[in-house]
């Protein structure tokens, strides 16, 4: 009887301790889209379902999913101590070339479950606040091995990311052609009374704008193919035409300055 | 004894109280990890009529996921290259907005059209680069005759990416109610939700993107969609210059 009874017990604290650890998995009901559904979002969903409960042990998450401060906390955490130095060499025109050496620190997080489930939370909440959003997961989904891997959101979270990066570049451009413009019409140029001076001038200015756009071109440029390395570093492979498609997704913020 | 059974048949009880609880809660779980997205917001585009004599063209546009907010845009095209698009705003408000595209459509196609372009193309590509990114797709998409209209269609795309650039640019400024009206009909943008500007962003997007396809697909009798949407990838920086005086 004392066997059963420590058996019952064992069980009642082995339940318990089950039951404590568990609500910290649990996606609060308003992170959940109520919207409704959309041709290829739930399958995918169905298979990250697949990922999540894959046998093996179970490891606990690096965030709490119902709390914001934690899933910031998480981004914001997501760097590798260790400094990478990258060099990179710009070439326009025939004798222009400009050298940029910035540091890089890794994604410690990148290729883990948790940033996968990270990944999904992120873009299930964009879709909800903008559903074009769910054209990147249409569109990576019509590559087989992206819309059967178990890292199809860390992809389109990557894809999400680069976009509003892209985005930003090409709005700093607009502002420097709206500075440009205003920087014609003030005093520094239009007192100028020496008329070959004031034509100096104009050109410097717009020479220097000119090479300012080229270097968020080639920004720009450079941040397409590192994701594009990343797409197919998570799925083997990943083809042009659909990497470009994914690139002309325009998000809401791209008319909200 | 009758004490311990008691007592057992309590934890059992209370064990299956737990694991009910337990289930649940996991199925509950499982069930609030199906996540469902809504429809993308695209653009819908509804063609009125078909070519009347005079060679207008009228379509009607709207958004998939506001198809009830009340903005919606009244496109027509002429022959001539020009574009009235009829906006409605919610309350019933209507602006008329009138835009020559920079490049006359009797050019299109023409010869003197693919010189003009590929000089153009020489002197602005090494200040604007994507104008190679746009070169390099059109190759790849395999179009009926790209030789002889080749850069004919990437001062096409170029003269689209440029209007959307000068949109979002009116969209900085607040200047979007302004853009193409005539000065009684003018509204300021900060008077309007901001919902209502992004609505007619959008639309305003959609007749450029729709009106650019179509001269594309007059130059190369089909424009394929996935080529189109690559292209529409291409950021550029500067504005083409207005080939009809060049």
């Amino acid at each position: 009887m004392r066997k059963t009874s420590a058996f019952i017990g064992f069980l009642v604290v082995v339940i318990a301790v089950f039951y404590s650890v568990k609500p910290r998995r649990i996606v609060p009901d308003q992170q959940v889209s109520k919207i409704s559904k959309d041709s290829g979002y739930t399958t995918q969903a169905k298979r990250f379902e697949a990922l999540q409960n894959r046998a093996g042990p179970h490891k606990p998450l690096g965030f709490d999913p119902t709390s914001r401060d934690s899933l910031d906390k998480y981004w914001e955490d997501r760097f590798d101590t260790n400094v990478m130095l990258v060099t990179n060499i710009f070439k326009s025109g025939t004798n222009n070339t400009r050298v940029q050496i910035t540091s890089r620190r890794k994604n410690r997080h990148w290729g883990t479950d948790d940033w996968e489930l990270y990944s999904k939370i992120k873009i299930q909440n964009d879709c909800e606040n903008d559903p074009s959003q769910s054209q990147i997961l249409n569109i990576l989904s019509e590559y087989p091995a992206a819309r059967d891997s178990s890292r199809l959101f860390t992809g389109a979270y990557a894809v999400r990311f680069v976009l509003w990066t892209i985005h930003n570049d090409a709005g700093k451009s607009i502002s420097a052609e709206i500075e440009l413009e205003e920087k014609m019409k003030s005093s520094w140029i239009v007192d100028v009374s020496d008329l070959e001076q004031r034509k100096i001038l104009i050109q410097m200015e717009i020479e220097m704008y000119q090479e300012q756009n080229l270097g968020r071109w080639q920004e720009i440029n450079k941040e397409k193919k590192e994701l594009w390395g990343k797409l197919k570093e998570l799925y083997g492979d990943f083809p042009k035409d659909l990497f470009q498609r994914l690139m002309a997704v325009e998000y809401r913020e791209v008319f909200w300055p | 004894m009758k004490k311990l059974r008691l007592g057992s048949l309590m934890i059992v009880g209370v064990v299956g109280l737990v694991l009910y609880f337990s289930v649940r809660g996991l199925l509950t779980y499982s069930k609030n990890r199906t996540v469902e997205a809504g429809l993308p917001s695209k653009v819908v585009i509804q063609k009125v009529d078909s070519p009347t004599n005079d060679g207008r063209l009228q379509w009607r546009a709207t958004m998939g996921d506001m198809a009830g907010s009340g903005v919606v845009v009244h496109c027509t095209e002429y022959a001539d290259g020009q574009l009235s698009n009829l906006f409605i705003l919610p309350d019933g408000i209507i602006i008329t907005q009138s835009i020559v595209w920079p490049l006359s459509p009797g050019l299109l196609g023409t010869k003197e059209y693919e010189s003009k372009a590929r000089d153009s193309f020489e002197s602005r590509v090494a200040i604007e680069p994507a104008l190679l990114e746009f070169r390099e797709i059109i190759s790849e998409c395999r179009l009926a005759d790209t030789e002889s209209k080749l850069y004919s269609s990437i001062w096409e795309i170029y003269t689209i990416r440029a209007q959307i650039r000068q949109l979002k640019r009116r969209f900085l400024e607040k200047k979007l109610l302004a853009h193409g009206v005539d000065s009684s009909q003018v509204l300021a943008d900060k008077d309007f939700e901001e919902d209502i500007l992004y609505n007619k962003s959008r639309l305003e997007q959609s007749v450029y993107y729709q009106y650019g396809k179509t001269r594309l697909e007059k130059l190369f009798g089909s424009f394929p969609d996935t080529c189109f949407d690559r292209l529409m990838s291409i950021h550029v920086f500067g504005n083409p210059v207005d080939l009809n005086s060049f």
